[in-house]
């Protein structure tokens, strides 16, 4: 009886051990926040040859087994796509976690329907990172 | 470049990037370099090299996160944008260009560590209570969704714009609202606590 009680005890305090520790997490550090949709931009620019062509590969394969090794789903948008699904992939660029505009290349975005698709993501909350892509104010961000 | 910042050249050795005294100051910020072991950035060769004109830094809502170290005249190569209202966030890096950047795992490191700084793994978090006053910083809205954090009892309407109430809730804390499911367009979110109330325009896409 008297080891039923302090077991008792003991899992009371265990319990009570794991919800302070959870709630000190949830109050004075930091939490995570789970990556499940990412979208990969690949050379967007507007000229008619690929630009740097030779980052793309080493790009995407870095970012393929980031996917597979983080366990997000990683969209891939790129130069040469029929203009159809370039339209969808910016317009489902609202739904990602984080985009990635990979050596979109210069002039890129050039079109006013595009730059307003990427003011509004970020002006409602868009995260995004930018390689090497052009300085100008959309992209280089400031 | 088409904005008149201006190309200089390639570097051809491995060079350093060094972390900006910004970052250090940026709690947020220098957690994620720590916590990912990101310290100084050597990157191997054939990057190419942006000497920008319209120097990023001392702008609105620009932290830098890593300069070149010298003897290169470059300055500013990676730096941090947040936007004055909504939320957005851009991370910004002349690394890239060339298939030399990627040797190594630095890049798929800092790639991996700079997401979830965005995603909001670093970000202060909001004790469950929520915040003590019900301000503007009590109200985020992004991506279609409304959080409210504030610790007294509160009660939330959204409205569209002929006034009809398409949402309404009562809570405590830190609770978050997904508005996904209304019609595109502009509304208003109203927040009402025991002293007084907000209201903010929201864009529903």
């Amino acid at each position: 009886m008297k080891r039923q009680f302090k077991n008792g005890v003991g899992a009371m305090k265990s319990k009570f051990k794991l919800a302070t520790v959870f709630f000190l997490t949830l109050c004075s550090g930091w939490v995570s926040a789970e990556i499940k949709k990412v979208m990969l931009v690949i050379n967007y620019g507007d000229g008619t040859a690929i630009e740097h062509i030779e980052a793309v590969p080493a790009f995407t394969s870095m970012m393929n087994a980031l996917s597979t090794e983080k366990g997000f789903t990683l969209t891939t948008t790129k130069k040469g796509d029929p203009a159809a699904s370039k339209q969808a992939a910016l317009a489902a660029m609202k739904d990602q976690d984080v985009v990635l505009f990979a050596n979109i290349g210069n002039l890129a975005f050039t079109n006013t329907a595009d730059q307003a698709i990427i003011k509004a993501f970020f002006a409602n909350g868009g995260k995004a990172i930018g390689y090497h892509a052009t300085s100008d104010s959309f992209h280089g961000g400031y | 470049m088409n904005d008149g910042s201006y190309f200089v050249g390639h570097g051809n050795n491995t060079f350093s990037l060094n972390v900006d005294p910004e970052l250090n100051a940026d709690p947020d910020l220098k957690k994620m370099w720590e916590d990912n072991s990101l310290g100084t950035a050597n990157i191997s060769s054939s990057t190419e090299i942006y000497d920008l004109n319209k120097y990023p830094r001392g702008k609105k809502g620009i932290t830098i996160m890593q300069t070149v170290a010298p003897p290169r005249t470059v300055h500013e190569f990676t730096w941090l944008k947040k936007w004055p209202s909504g939320g957005g966030k851009y991370i910004y890096t002349c690394l890239g260009h060339g298939s030399a950047d990627f040797v190594g795992d630095w890049m798929k490191k800092g790639t991996w560590a700079w997401m979830q700084y965005l995603n909001g793994k670093y970000d202060p978090v909001v004790t469950a209570l929520g915040r003590p006053k019900l301000d503007g910083d009590a109200i985020a809205f992004s991506l279609n969704r409304l959080d409210v954090s504030y610790a007294k009892p509160y009660s939330v309407k959204v409205m569209n714009l002929n006034g009809a109430v398409v949402l309404s809730k009562n809570g405590q804390g830190s609770q978050s609202y997904d508005l996904k499911g209304l019609q595109p367009g502009f509304y208003f979110a109203k927040v009402s606590g025991p002293s007084n109330s907000k209201v903010r325009r929201i864009l529903i896409k």
